[in-house]
């Protein structure tokens, strides 16, 4: 929708009484209000004090987001096969896995894989053994991400599958291919194109879930930022920069997608 | 071996963890009214043909949603002491956070929903005399309702998961409560199994109800991860 931003005067004296008053009752408060003599010691030069830590922020979130892209793909591409398949145990393996990662938090999830799976590590394999084998919080942090998002994903490819009409199955089959080279060939290159979209929210999703990580001490972005309010005290700078930092990643995801789309000449719609 | 997964530490805490989990429920059903509330006003006005609300609402709806949860709840926690001068007390901070990073998100759900009115009613709603909220009241809304339906469930299950990341601020709800009784007990495997099953029931049963809403063609899904 390409309009003008007013079509009549009286918009436009509409928008200026709305926006100019919420404007002015914003200004009023923060300058004449009744805390407006609160003192906060801003300081935004804190932020590029400790800019390293950003840094390793950003860099550790990219890290645990390209492993947990890949993990998630996969594994939602395999549910979605098997939430349309005939075959029916696969199927209730593929619903049961769909519908316990889907409604539980992330939160206990990741909690789960690092303190709960920690212990059943110890109790099958360090104790008999005699060996101290400690799950790394990145890993856990991969595995849970990867299999929250994987559910999400398997249910986006089965939609994708299930909008593929039937007459190409039978069209595959009656040209002699197998079941698998059905699979192949002509179901999931299609269906894979028409989930771009969907899919893509989901990508993003995996940036901004992966600042649950920190709650398990992976030193990512919401981690650093979070040191550098500990290490200064000015709480409000410090996430301020690690939300514009987030939102500079998810905006960089959706370019690169976008690109990616163009590449493969693909009709691109609206992602985020 | 029996003492060893110390399933005991469950009955064991049970006033705690039920005390948590009361706690969870009312920041769900505080922040789940603000967040319809926040959803219906942002919605309604990027439906608008309007772009000077158009715009600025779009602009907080793409902002919001694309920051994460968790930074958003330690965000409006801090943010609450420099910008409105009142320190926010956990729980109310995770009441707001919650309520308008899902609002943002139930924004575009209500805009979907608006949007799968036809025009031509609301014209025709108009020229028969009726005003604007006459015509959402009447016309549009019983439609939108009905294909937004399932939508609203899931995003209310969404809302559930992320009572969770109140933990982060201190509120003492089901998470924080499980997390607690880990570190006294050093039971991790039953604690969280243990969350994971009440998180579970809620949120399963609710999305059941999404599924049996979302049998028709025509219905607005929204299955987003956050």
């Amino acid at each position: 929708m390409s309009r003008r931003w007013f079509d009549t005067p009286a918009e436009r004296r509409t928008f200026l009484l709305v926006w100019g008053s919420i404007g002015a009752l914003l200004a009023w408060y923060f300058f004449f209000g009744p805390r407006a003599h609160y003192d906060y010691n801003w300081r935004w030069p804190v932020v590029w004090r400790y800019r390293r830590f950003l840094l390793w922020g950003v860099g550790t979130t990219l890290y645990i987001f390209a492993w947990s892209v890949g993990f998630s793909l996969v594994l939602g591409v395999f549910c979605g096969i098997g939430r349309t398949t005939t075959v029916r145990w696969v199927r209730a393996v593929s619903t049961c896995y769909v519908e316990i990662f889907r409604n539980i938090p992330l939160l206990v999830q990741m909690w789960w894989a690092y303190f709960g799976l920690q212990q059943i590590v110890n109790v099958a394999v360090n104790e008999p053994l005699g060996l101290r084998i400690l799950i790394p919080s990145t890993v856990a942090c991969i595995l849970a991400l990867s299999l929250y998002t994987g559910a999400y994903m398997g249910e986006v490819i089965r939609s994708g599958i299930r909008s593929i009409p039937s007459g190409q199955w039978k069209a595959a089959t009656s040209t002699g291919l197998s079941r698998a080279q059905a699979w192949r060939h002509v179901i999931l290159p299609q269906a894979l194109v028409i989930v771009i979209p969907p899919l893509t929210s989901e990508v993003l999703n995996i940036v901004k879930n992966s600042a649950v990580a920190m709650t398990i001490a992976v030193t990512d972005l919401m981690f650093y930022s979070q040191k550098i309010e500990e290490e200064t005290f000015a709480g409000f700078e410090a996430y301020t920069a690690g939300t514009l930092l987030f939102l500079l990643l998810t905006l960089a995801t959706v370019g690169t997608i976008y690109l990616v789309q163009r590449m493969f000449g693909l009709k691109v719609r609206s992602a985020a | 071996m029996e003492s060893f997964w110390k399933w005991n530490v469950i009955p064991e805490n049970f006033p705690f963890f039920m005390a948590g989990f009361r706690l969870t429920l009312t920041i769900f059903v505080l922040s789940w009214v603000g967040c319809w509330t926040f959803a219906i006003l942002f919605g309604a006005m990027r439906h608008s043909p309007r772009s000077w609300l158009r715009v600025p609402a779009g602009a907080v709806v793409e902002v919001i949603r694309g920051t994460p949860g968790l930074m958003f709840v330690v965000w409006v926690y801090f943010l609450s002491q420099p910008l409105i001068g009142y320190a926010l007390s956990p729980f109310w901070a995770a009441v707001w956070a919650l309520l308008i990073h899902q609002g943002a998100y139930g924004a575009e759900v209500v805009r979907a929903g608006l949007s799968s009115v036809p025009r031509g009613q609301v014209n025709a709603g108009y020229s028969t005399g009726l005003n604007y909220f006459q015509v959402m009241a009447s016309i549009v809304l019983p439609q939108a309702l009905r294909n937004m339906a399932p939508a609203i469930v899931n995003r209310s299950v969404a809302l559930f998961k992320n009572t969770s990341l109140a933990f982060v601020i201190g509120v003492i709800e089901l998470f924080r409560a499980g997390t607690i009784v880990n570190g006294r007990e050093n039971a991790s495997f039953a604690v969280f199994t243990f969350l994971g099953a009440v998180y579970f029931v809620c949120c399963f049963s609710l999305s059941r109800l999404g599924q049996r809403l979302g049998q028709r063609p025509g219905v607005i899904e929204d299955t987003t991860a956050v």
